[in-house]
Protein backbone atom coordinates (compact mmCIF):
# COMPACT_ATOMS: atom_id res chain seq x y z
CA UNK A 1 0.00 0.00 0.00
CA UNK A 2 2.82 2.35 0.93
CA UNK A 3 4.66 1.62 -2.28
CA UNK A 4 1.48 2.19 -4.28
CA UNK A 5 1.14 5.62 -2.68
CA UNK A 6 4.80 6.37 -3.37
CA UNK A 7 4.45 5.41 -7.01
CA UNK A 8 1.30 7.48 -7.42
CA UNK A 9 2.92 10.56 -5.93
CA UNK A 10 5.93 10.01 -8.15
CA UNK A 11 3.73 10.01 -11.22
CA UNK A 12 2.06 13.23 -10.12
CA UNK A 13 5.43 14.93 -9.61
CA UNK A 14 6.69 13.52 -12.90
CA UNK A 15 3.54 14.70 -14.67
CA UNK A 16 4.18 18.23 -13.45
CA UNK A 17 7.84 18.08 -14.40
CA UNK A 18 7.05 16.84 -17.90
CA UNK A 19 4.54 19.65 -18.24
CA UNK A 20 7.17 22.11 -17.08
CA UNK A 21 9.81 20.84 -19.45
CA UNK A 22 7.30 21.09 -22.30
CA UNK A 23 6.54 24.68 -21.34
CA UNK A 24 10.26 25.44 -21.40
CA UNK A 25 10.66 24.07 -24.91
CA UNK A 26 9.43 27.31 -26.42
CA UNK A 27 11.70 26.92 -29.40
CA UNK A 28 10.01 23.62 -30.34
CA UNK A 29 7.12 25.16 -32.25
CA UNK A 30 4.13 23.03 -33.26
CA UNK A 31 3.56 21.86 -36.79
CA UNK A 32 1.68 25.05 -37.67
CA UNK A 33 4.92 27.00 -37.43
CA UNK A 34 3.11 29.65 -35.55
CA UNK A 35 1.38 28.82 -32.31
CA UNK A 36 -1.91 30.65 -32.03
CA UNK A 37 -3.07 31.70 -28.60
CA UNK A 38 0.56 31.86 -27.50
CA UNK A 39 1.20 35.48 -26.86
CA UNK A 40 4.74 36.62 -26.17
CA UNK A 41 5.99 33.33 -27.65
CA UNK A 42 5.11 31.49 -24.46
CA UNK A 43 4.19 27.84 -24.78
CA UNK A 44 0.56 27.22 -23.80
CA UNK A 45 0.05 26.88 -20.09
CA UNK A 46 -1.34 23.39 -20.21
CA UNK A 47 -1.84 21.42 -17.08
CA UNK A 48 -3.05 17.91 -16.58
CA UNK A 49 -6.36 18.95 -15.05
CA UNK A 50 -9.34 16.77 -15.92
CA UNK A 51 -12.53 18.70 -16.50
CA UNK A 52 -16.06 17.68 -15.75
CA UNK A 53 -18.59 18.34 -18.51
CA UNK A 54 -19.75 21.56 -16.89
CA UNK A 55 -16.23 22.84 -16.26
CA UNK A 56 -15.19 21.90 -19.76
CA UNK A 57 -17.95 23.91 -21.38
CA UNK A 58 -17.25 26.83 -19.08
CA UNK A 59 -13.53 26.76 -19.87
CA UNK A 60 -14.27 26.78 -23.59
CA UNK A 61 -16.75 29.61 -23.36
CA UNK A 62 -14.53 31.85 -21.24
CA UNK A 63 -11.43 30.85 -23.20
CA UNK A 64 -9.02 31.34 -20.32
CA UNK A 65 -8.23 27.63 -19.93
CA UNK A 66 -8.86 26.55 -23.48
CA UNK A 67 -5.59 24.65 -23.90
CA UNK A 68 -6.17 22.73 -20.69
CA UNK A 69 -9.71 21.99 -21.79
CA UNK A 70 -8.49 20.67 -25.13
CA UNK A 71 -5.94 18.48 -23.38
CA UNK A 72 -8.62 17.21 -21.05
CA UNK A 73 -10.77 16.25 -24.05
CA UNK A 74 -7.86 14.39 -25.57
CA UNK A 75 -7.06 12.56 -22.38
CA UNK A 76 -10.63 11.56 -21.71
CA UNK A 77 -12.04 10.81 -25.13
CA UNK A 78 -9.37 10.34 -27.79
CA UNK A 79 -9.01 6.60 -27.21
CA UNK A 80 -12.74 5.95 -27.39
CA UNK A 81 -13.30 7.89 -30.56
CA UNK A 82 -10.09 6.74 -32.21
CA UNK A 83 -11.13 3.14 -31.59
CA UNK A 84 -14.45 3.87 -33.21
CA UNK A 85 -12.78 5.24 -36.33
CA UNK A 86 -10.28 2.40 -36.57
CA UNK A 87 -13.03 -0.17 -36.10
CA UNK A 88 -14.97 1.42 -38.93
CA UNK A 89 -12.56 1.27 -41.83
CA UNK A 90 -10.28 4.02 -40.63
CA UNK A 91 -6.54 4.08 -40.14
CA UNK A 92 -4.81 5.46 -37.09
CA UNK A 93 -4.01 8.60 -39.07
CA UNK A 94 -7.68 8.93 -39.96
CA UNK A 95 -8.50 8.60 -36.28
CA UNK A 96 -6.06 11.37 -35.41
CA UNK A 97 -7.36 13.73 -38.05
CA UNK A 98 -11.02 13.03 -37.42
CA UNK A 99 -10.64 13.44 -33.68
CA UNK A 100 -8.88 16.77 -34.15
CA UNK A 101 -11.67 17.93 -36.41
CA UNK A 102 -14.21 16.65 -33.90
CA UNK A 103 -12.64 18.65 -31.10
CA UNK A 104 -12.51 21.79 -33.23
CA UNK A 105 -16.15 21.37 -34.22
CA UNK A 106 -17.18 20.79 -30.63
CA UNK A 107 -15.37 23.89 -29.40
CA UNK A 108 -16.85 25.94 -32.23
CA UNK A 109 -20.34 24.78 -31.33
CA UNK A 110 -19.84 25.54 -27.66
CA UNK A 111 -18.55 29.03 -28.43
CA UNK A 112 -21.57 29.68 -30.64
CA UNK A 113 -23.84 28.39 -27.91
CA UNK A 114 -25.10 25.54 -30.05
CA UNK A 115 -24.27 22.97 -27.37
CA UNK A 116 -26.41 23.41 -24.31
CA UNK A 117 -25.81 20.17 -22.46
CA UNK A 118 -28.65 18.26 -24.05
CA UNK A 119 -26.32 15.27 -23.99
CA UNK A 120 -23.09 14.53 -22.18
CA UNK A 121 -19.87 15.76 -23.75
CA UNK A 122 -18.80 12.24 -24.61
CA UNK A 123 -22.07 11.45 -26.36
CA UNK A 124 -21.90 14.72 -28.23
CA UNK A 125 -18.31 14.16 -29.32
CA UNK A 126 -19.12 10.66 -30.51
CA UNK A 127 -22.04 11.99 -32.51
CA UNK A 128 -19.87 14.65 -34.11
CA UNK A 129 -17.11 12.15 -34.88
CA UNK A 130 -19.57 9.71 -36.36
CA UNK A 131 -21.08 12.40 -38.58
CA UNK A 132 -17.67 13.64 -39.74
CA UNK A 133 -16.37 10.15 -40.40
CA UNK A 134 -19.46 9.15 -42.34
CA UNK A 135 -19.06 12.24 -44.46
CA UNK A 136 -15.44 11.42 -45.02
CA UNK A 137 -16.25 7.89 -46.09
CA UNK A 138 -18.84 9.20 -48.51
CA UNK A 139 -16.29 11.58 -49.86
CA UNK A 140 -13.88 8.71 -50.41
CA UNK A 141 -16.61 6.85 -52.24
CA UNK A 142 -16.35 3.91 -49.97
CA UNK A 143 -19.68 4.29 -48.28
CA UNK A 144 -21.81 1.55 -49.73
CA UNK A 145 -22.29 -1.13 -47.15
CA UNK A 146 -20.38 0.88 -44.56
CA UNK A 147 -22.86 3.67 -44.65
CA UNK A 148 -25.61 1.18 -44.07
CA UNK A 149 -23.57 -0.36 -41.30
CA UNK A 150 -23.21 3.04 -39.70
CA UNK A 151 -26.87 3.80 -39.85
CA UNK A 152 -27.82 0.34 -38.75
CA UNK A 153 -25.53 0.46 -35.77
CA UNK A 154 -26.38 3.95 -34.70
CA UNK A 155 -28.06 3.74 -31.38
CA UNK A 156 -31.49 5.10 -30.88
CA UNK A 157 -30.27 7.41 -28.20
CA UNK A 158 -27.52 8.89 -30.37
CA UNK A 159 -27.81 12.51 -31.31
CA UNK A 160 -28.28 13.79 -34.81
CA UNK A 161 -25.83 16.66 -35.05
CA UNK A 162 -25.87 17.08 -38.80
CA UNK A 163 -27.95 20.22 -38.56
CA UNK A 164 -25.38 21.76 -36.26
CA UNK A 165 -22.33 21.12 -38.34
CA UNK A 166 -21.63 23.32 -41.31
CA UNK A 167 -20.35 21.97 -44.58
CA UNK A 168 -17.00 20.34 -43.82
CA UNK A 169 -15.72 21.20 -47.20
CA UNK A 170 -16.16 24.89 -46.50
CA UNK A 171 -14.14 24.59 -43.32
CA UNK A 172 -11.43 22.67 -45.10
CA UNK A 173 -11.30 25.36 -47.77
CA UNK A 174 -11.06 28.03 -45.09
CA UNK A 175 -7.83 26.41 -43.95
CA UNK A 176 -6.57 26.12 -47.48
CA UNK A 177 -7.20 29.80 -48.19
CA UNK A 178 -5.62 30.92 -44.92
CA UNK A 179 -2.66 28.75 -45.81
CA UNK A 180 -2.12 30.92 -48.87
CA UNK A 181 -1.61 33.96 -46.72
CA UNK A 182 1.94 34.89 -45.98
CA UNK A 183 3.26 34.49 -42.47
CA UNK A 184 3.01 38.21 -41.54
CA UNK A 185 -0.64 38.47 -42.63
CA UNK A 186 -1.61 35.18 -41.05
CA UNK A 187 -0.01 36.19 -37.78
CA UNK A 188 -1.50 39.66 -37.76
CA UNK A 189 -5.03 38.53 -38.54
CA UNK A 190 -4.86 35.68 -36.03
CA UNK A 191 -3.58 37.89 -33.25
CA UNK A 192 -6.26 40.48 -33.93
CA UNK A 193 -9.33 38.38 -34.68
CA UNK A 194 -8.60 35.19 -32.74
CA UNK A 195 -6.49 36.41 -29.85
CA UNK A 196 -8.38 39.71 -29.72
CA UNK A 197 -5.28 41.81 -29.21
CA UNK A 198 -5.62 45.53 -29.59
CA UNK A 199 -3.62 47.55 -32.09
CA UNK A 200 -1.32 48.65 -29.32
CA UNK A 201 -0.75 45.09 -28.13
CA UNK A 202 -0.05 43.98 -31.68
CA UNK A 203 2.98 46.25 -31.75
CA UNK A 204 4.61 43.98 -29.15
CA UNK A 205 4.36 41.05 -31.53
CA UNK A 206 4.87 42.60 -34.92
CA UNK A 207 7.75 44.55 -36.46
CA UNK A 208 5.78 47.71 -37.29
CA UNK A 209 6.47 51.27 -36.25
CA UNK A 210 3.09 52.39 -35.00
CA UNK A 211 -0.58 51.52 -34.79
CA UNK A 212 -1.50 53.18 -38.07
CA UNK A 213 1.04 51.07 -39.90
CA UNK A 214 -0.46 47.98 -38.28
CA UNK A 215 -3.93 49.10 -39.25
CA UNK A 216 -2.91 49.67 -42.86
CA UNK A 217 -1.25 46.28 -42.97
CA UNK A 218 -4.38 44.68 -41.59
CA UNK A 219 -6.50 46.33 -44.28
CA UNK A 220 -4.26 44.90 -46.96
CA UNK A 221 -4.17 41.44 -45.47
CA UNK A 222 -7.92 41.25 -45.04
CA UNK A 223 -8.53 42.62 -48.52
CA UNK A 224 -6.22 40.02 -50.01
CA UNK A 225 -7.88 37.29 -48.02
CA UNK A 226 -11.29 38.45 -49.18
CA UNK A 227 -10.19 38.37 -52.80
CA UNK A 228 -9.03 34.77 -52.45
CA UNK A 229 -12.24 33.84 -50.66
CA UNK A 230 -14.23 35.18 -53.60
CA UNK A 231 -12.13 33.16 -55.99
CA UNK A 232 -12.77 29.93 -54.18
CA UNK A 233 -15.86 28.24 -55.64
CA UNK A 234 -17.02 26.43 -52.52
CA UNK A 235 -16.78 29.51 -50.39
CA UNK A 236 -18.23 31.73 -53.09
CA UNK A 237 -21.18 29.39 -53.35
CA UNK A 238 -21.79 29.76 -49.64
CA UNK A 239 -21.52 33.53 -49.80
CA UNK A 240 -23.71 33.82 -52.89
CA UNK A 241 -26.33 31.60 -51.36
CA UNK A 242 -26.55 33.90 -48.38
CA UNK A 243 -26.35 36.97 -50.58
CA UNK A 244 -29.23 35.92 -52.77
CA UNK A 245 -31.38 34.96 -49.86
CA UNK A 246 -30.78 38.38 -48.38
CA UNK A 247 -31.10 40.34 -51.58
CA UNK A 248 -31.05 44.05 -50.98
CA UNK A 249 -32.75 46.71 -53.09
CA UNK A 250 -30.34 49.06 -54.82
CA UNK B 1 -4.75 50.31 -53.24
CA UNK B 2 -7.57 49.34 -50.94
CA UNK B 3 -10.94 50.78 -51.69
CA UNK B 4 -11.89 53.40 -49.12
CA UNK B 5 -15.32 51.93 -48.62
CA UNK B 6 -13.74 48.49 -48.15
CA UNK B 7 -11.62 49.92 -45.35
CA UNK B 8 -14.73 51.45 -43.87
CA UNK B 9 -16.38 48.06 -43.94
CA UNK B 10 -13.38 46.62 -42.14
CA UNK B 11 -13.58 49.38 -39.53
CA UNK B 12 -17.27 48.65 -39.19
CA UNK B 13 -16.45 44.96 -38.75
CA UNK B 14 -13.91 45.88 -36.06
CA UNK B 15 -16.31 48.31 -34.39
CA UNK B 16 -13.86 51.15 -34.91
CA UNK B 17 -16.30 53.70 -36.32
CA UNK B 18 -17.99 56.65 -34.77
CA UNK B 19 -21.71 56.41 -34.28
CA UNK B 20 -22.43 58.49 -37.36
CA UNK B 21 -20.05 56.57 -39.59
CA UNK B 22 -21.42 53.28 -38.31
CA UNK B 23 -24.94 54.26 -39.30
CA UNK B 24 -23.76 55.30 -42.76
CA UNK B 25 -22.03 51.98 -43.33
CA UNK B 26 -25.07 50.06 -42.15
CA UNK B 27 -27.18 52.01 -44.59
CA UNK B 28 -24.73 51.20 -47.35
CA UNK B 29 -24.79 47.48 -46.56
CA UNK B 30 -28.57 47.42 -46.57
CA UNK B 31 -28.97 49.37 -49.78
CA UNK B 32 -26.00 48.40 -51.93
CA UNK B 33 -25.64 44.82 -53.22
CA UNK B 34 -21.92 45.12 -53.84
CA UNK B 35 -21.34 46.50 -50.37
CA UNK B 36 -23.41 43.74 -48.86
CA UNK B 37 -21.47 41.11 -50.79
CA UNK B 38 -18.17 42.62 -49.71
CA UNK B 39 -19.41 42.72 -46.14
CA UNK B 40 -20.38 39.06 -46.35
CA UNK B 41 -16.97 38.05 -47.63
CA UNK B 42 -15.29 40.02 -44.89
CA UNK B 43 -17.33 38.10 -42.33
CA UNK B 44 -16.38 34.81 -43.96
CA UNK B 45 -12.74 35.87 -44.01
CA UNK B 46 -12.76 36.52 -40.29
CA UNK B 47 -14.58 33.24 -39.74
CA UNK B 48 -11.85 31.52 -41.76
CA UNK B 49 -9.13 33.14 -39.66
CA UNK B 50 -10.83 32.12 -36.43
CA UNK B 51 -11.55 28.56 -37.56
CA UNK B 52 -8.03 27.97 -38.81
CA UNK B 53 -6.51 29.42 -35.65
CA UNK B 54 -8.67 27.16 -33.51
CA UNK B 55 -7.77 24.18 -35.67
CA UNK B 56 -4.08 24.95 -35.25
CA UNK B 57 -4.45 25.48 -31.51
CA UNK B 58 -6.09 22.08 -31.11
CA UNK B 59 -3.34 20.62 -33.28
CA UNK B 60 -0.67 22.12 -31.04
CA UNK B 61 -2.23 20.64 -27.91
CA UNK B 62 -2.64 17.33 -29.75
CA UNK B 63 1.08 17.34 -30.53
CA UNK B 64 1.86 17.90 -26.86
CA UNK B 65 -0.56 15.18 -25.84
CA UNK B 66 1.00 12.69 -28.22
CA UNK B 67 4.49 13.43 -26.94
CA UNK B 68 3.84 13.33 -23.21
CA UNK B 69 2.25 9.89 -22.78
CA UNK B 70 5.30 8.25 -24.33
CA UNK B 71 7.56 9.97 -21.87
CA UNK B 72 5.21 9.19 -19.02
CA UNK B 73 4.85 5.60 -20.22
CA UNK B 74 8.61 5.15 -20.28
CA UNK B 75 9.02 6.75 -16.90
CA UNK B 76 6.07 4.75 -15.57
CA UNK B 77 7.81 1.57 -16.66
CA UNK B 78 11.08 2.65 -15.10
CA UNK B 79 9.39 3.69 -11.87
CA UNK B 80 7.37 0.49 -11.74
CA UNK B 81 10.45 -1.59 -12.35
CA UNK B 82 12.36 0.38 -9.76
CA UNK B 83 9.57 0.03 -7.24
CA UNK B 84 9.30 -3.70 -7.92
CA UNK B 85 13.04 -4.03 -7.51
CA UNK B 86 12.99 -2.12 -4.25
CA UNK B 87 10.11 -4.26 -3.00
CA UNK B 88 11.87 -7.47 -3.94
CA UNK B 89 15.10 -6.22 -2.44
CA UNK B 90 13.33 -5.19 0.73
CA UNK B 91 11.55 -8.50 1.02
CA UNK B 92 14.77 -10.38 0.37
CA UNK B 93 16.62 -8.33 2.96
CA UNK B 94 13.86 -8.88 5.49
CA UNK B 95 13.78 -12.58 4.71
CA UNK B 96 17.55 -12.88 5.06
CA UNK B 97 17.81 -11.02 8.32
CA UNK B 98 14.79 -12.63 9.94
CA UNK B 99 15.69 -16.20 8.98
CA UNK B 100 18.03 -17.55 11.62
CA UNK B 101 18.87 -20.97 12.93
CA UNK B 102 17.27 -20.12 16.23
CA UNK B 103 14.12 -18.85 14.55
CA UNK B 104 13.98 -22.06 12.56
CA UNK B 105 14.31 -24.05 15.76
CA UNK B 106 11.54 -22.08 17.47
CA UNK B 107 9.20 -22.55 14.54
CA UNK B 108 9.82 -26.26 14.04
CA UNK B 109 10.60 -27.79 17.41
CA UNK B 110 7.96 -29.88 19.14
CA UNK B 111 8.66 -32.14 22.15
CA UNK B 112 8.93 -35.83 21.61
CA UNK B 113 5.74 -37.57 22.60
CA UNK B 114 6.46 -40.78 24.42
CA UNK B 115 4.08 -43.23 22.89
CA UNK B 116 2.73 -45.55 25.58
CA UNK B 117 2.69 -48.42 23.11
CA UNK B 118 6.44 -48.10 22.81
CA UNK B 119 6.94 -48.12 26.48
CA UNK B 120 9.14 -50.93 27.50
CA UNK B 121 9.54 -49.50 30.88
CA UNK B 122 12.79 -50.62 32.35
CA UNK B 123 11.41 -49.93 35.73
CA UNK B 124 13.89 -47.15 36.40
CA UNK B 125 11.23 -44.45 36.56
CA UNK B 126 12.53 -42.59 33.48
CA UNK B 127 9.35 -43.08 31.45
CA UNK B 128 7.09 -41.96 34.29
CA UNK B 129 9.21 -38.92 34.93
CA UNK B 130 9.21 -38.08 31.21
CA UNK B 131 5.47 -38.40 30.89
CA UNK B 132 5.14 -36.18 33.95
CA UNK B 133 7.41 -33.69 32.22
CA UNK B 134 9.70 -33.81 35.20
CA UNK B 135 12.80 -33.23 33.19
CA UNK B 136 15.33 -33.01 36.02
CA UNK B 137 13.94 -36.29 37.38
CA UNK B 138 14.47 -37.94 34.00
CA UNK B 139 18.09 -36.85 33.96
CA UNK B 140 18.63 -37.85 37.58
CA UNK B 141 17.01 -41.24 37.07
CA UNK B 142 19.18 -41.91 34.03
CA UNK B 143 22.35 -40.85 35.84
CA UNK B 144 21.46 -43.14 38.73
CA UNK B 145 20.61 -46.18 36.70
CA UNK B 146 23.23 -48.81 36.17
CA UNK B 147 22.10 -49.91 32.73
CA UNK B 148 22.13 -46.87 30.54
CA UNK B 149 20.20 -48.04 27.52
CA UNK B 150 19.51 -46.19 24.29
CA UNK B 151 15.95 -45.38 25.28
CA UNK B 152 17.02 -43.79 28.56
CA UNK B 153 19.77 -41.89 26.80
CA UNK B 154 17.37 -40.52 24.21
CA UNK B 155 14.75 -39.46 26.79
CA UNK B 156 17.50 -37.81 28.81
CA UNK B 157 18.59 -35.87 25.74
CA UNK B 158 14.99 -34.79 25.12
CA UNK B 159 14.70 -33.66 28.76
CA UNK B 160 17.85 -31.62 28.27
CA UNK B 161 16.25 -30.04 25.19
CA UNK B 162 13.27 -29.03 27.32
CA UNK B 163 15.65 -27.57 29.90
CA UNK B 164 17.43 -25.72 27.06
CA UNK B 165 20.63 -27.64 27.74
CA UNK B 166 21.19 -27.90 24.01
CA UNK B 167 24.89 -28.73 24.02
CA UNK B 168 24.39 -31.69 26.37
CA UNK B 169 21.37 -32.80 24.41
CA UNK B 170 23.34 -32.72 21.15
CA UNK B 171 26.08 -34.91 22.66
CA UNK B 172 23.55 -37.45 23.88
CA UNK B 173 21.78 -37.56 20.50
CA UNK B 174 25.19 -38.28 18.94
CA UNK B 175 25.76 -40.99 21.50
CA UNK B 176 22.46 -42.68 20.67
CA UNK B 177 23.52 -42.89 17.05
CA UNK B 178 27.00 -44.09 17.98
CA UNK B 179 25.53 -46.81 20.18
CA UNK B 180 23.29 -47.96 17.33
CA UNK B 181 26.26 -48.08 15.02
CA UNK B 182 28.11 -50.30 17.48
CA UNK B 183 25.23 -52.67 18.13
CA UNK B 184 23.75 -52.64 14.66
CA UNK B 185 20.37 -51.63 15.96
CA UNK B 186 18.26 -48.61 15.13
CA UNK B 187 16.60 -47.79 18.43
CA UNK B 188 15.47 -44.17 18.33
CA UNK B 189 17.83 -43.67 15.40
CA UNK B 190 15.50 -41.46 13.36
CA UNK B 191 14.38 -39.54 16.43
CA UNK B 192 17.97 -38.93 17.51
CA UNK B 193 18.92 -37.64 14.06
CA UNK B 194 16.02 -35.21 13.85
CA UNK B 195 16.37 -33.85 17.34
CA UNK B 196 20.10 -33.60 16.96
CA UNK B 197 19.42 -31.28 14.06
CA UNK B 198 17.04 -29.33 16.28
CA UNK B 199 19.67 -29.02 18.99
CA UNK B 200 22.17 -27.73 16.41
CA UNK B 201 19.67 -25.10 15.30
CA UNK B 202 19.17 -24.02 18.89
CA UNK B 203 22.95 -23.77 19.21
CA UNK B 204 23.09 -21.69 16.02
CA UNK B 205 25.14 -24.39 14.33
CA UNK B 206 23.16 -23.96 11.15
CA UNK B 207 25.34 -25.77 8.64
CA UNK B 208 25.47 -28.93 10.75
CA UNK B 209 21.73 -28.85 11.30
CA UNK B 210 21.01 -28.33 7.62
CA UNK B 211 23.26 -31.24 6.66
CA UNK B 212 21.21 -33.60 8.82
CA UNK B 213 17.89 -32.16 7.77
CA UNK B 214 18.76 -32.38 4.07
CA UNK B 215 19.62 -36.05 4.59
CA UNK B 216 16.24 -36.64 6.24
CA UNK B 217 14.41 -34.67 3.51
CA UNK B 218 15.83 -37.01 0.93
CA UNK B 219 14.96 -40.23 2.79
CA UNK B 220 11.31 -41.10 2.34
CA UNK B 221 11.61 -43.99 4.78
CA UNK B 222 12.74 -41.70 7.59
CA UNK B 223 10.23 -41.28 10.39
CA UNK B 224 10.75 -37.51 10.25
CA UNK B 225 10.73 -37.20 6.46
CA UNK B 226 7.46 -35.22 6.39
CA UNK B 227 8.40 -32.96 9.29
CA UNK B 228 11.75 -32.17 7.75
CA UNK B 229 10.11 -31.36 4.44
CA UNK B 230 7.71 -28.97 6.09
CA UNK B 231 10.69 -26.74 6.72
CA UNK B 232 11.23 -24.34 3.84
CA UNK B 233 14.17 -25.21 1.63
CA UNK B 234 14.89 -21.51 1.20
CA UNK B 235 15.10 -21.07 4.94
CA UNK B 236 17.55 -23.94 5.18
CA UNK B 237 19.70 -22.40 2.47
CA UNK B 238 19.72 -19.04 4.21
CA UNK B 239 20.63 -20.59 7.54
CA UNK B 240 23.37 -22.65 5.92
CA UNK B 241 24.81 -19.64 4.11
CA UNK B 242 24.81 -17.53 7.25
CA UNK B 243 26.49 -20.23 9.23
CA UNK B 244 29.15 -20.58 6.57
CA UNK B 245 30.51 -17.08 7.39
Amino acid sequence: MLFYVIINQSFIILHRKVGTSSRQQKSALPVTGYPPAFTNNNWPMVNGKMFSDIDLVSAIRTGDQLNSAILSIYRQYSNTISSFIVNNSGTSQDAEDIFQETVVTFIDLVKKDKYRGEAGVKTFLVSIARHIWLNELKKRERSGAREKLFEHNREQSELDVSHLIADREVKQQFRAVIGKLGEPCRKLLTLFYYENLSMKELLDHLPYENEQVVRNKKYKCLQQLTVWMKQHPVIARLANHNTKSNAQPK
Amino acid sequence: MPNQSDNQLIDYLDNHLSEQDRLEVEQLIHTNQDAYEQWRYLQLSVEAVEYTALYNQVGAVKAQYQKRPAIVRRMRFVLTAAAAFIIVLGLAAYKYTSTTAIALYENNYAPYNLNTSRSIDAGNGIDDAYRSKNWPAVIAAFNNTAEKDTRGLFLTAMSQMELKQYADAAKNFEQVQANNALTGSDDFQDEAEFYQAMSYLALNRGQEAVTILEKIRNDQTHLYYERANRISGLNLKIVASKSGR
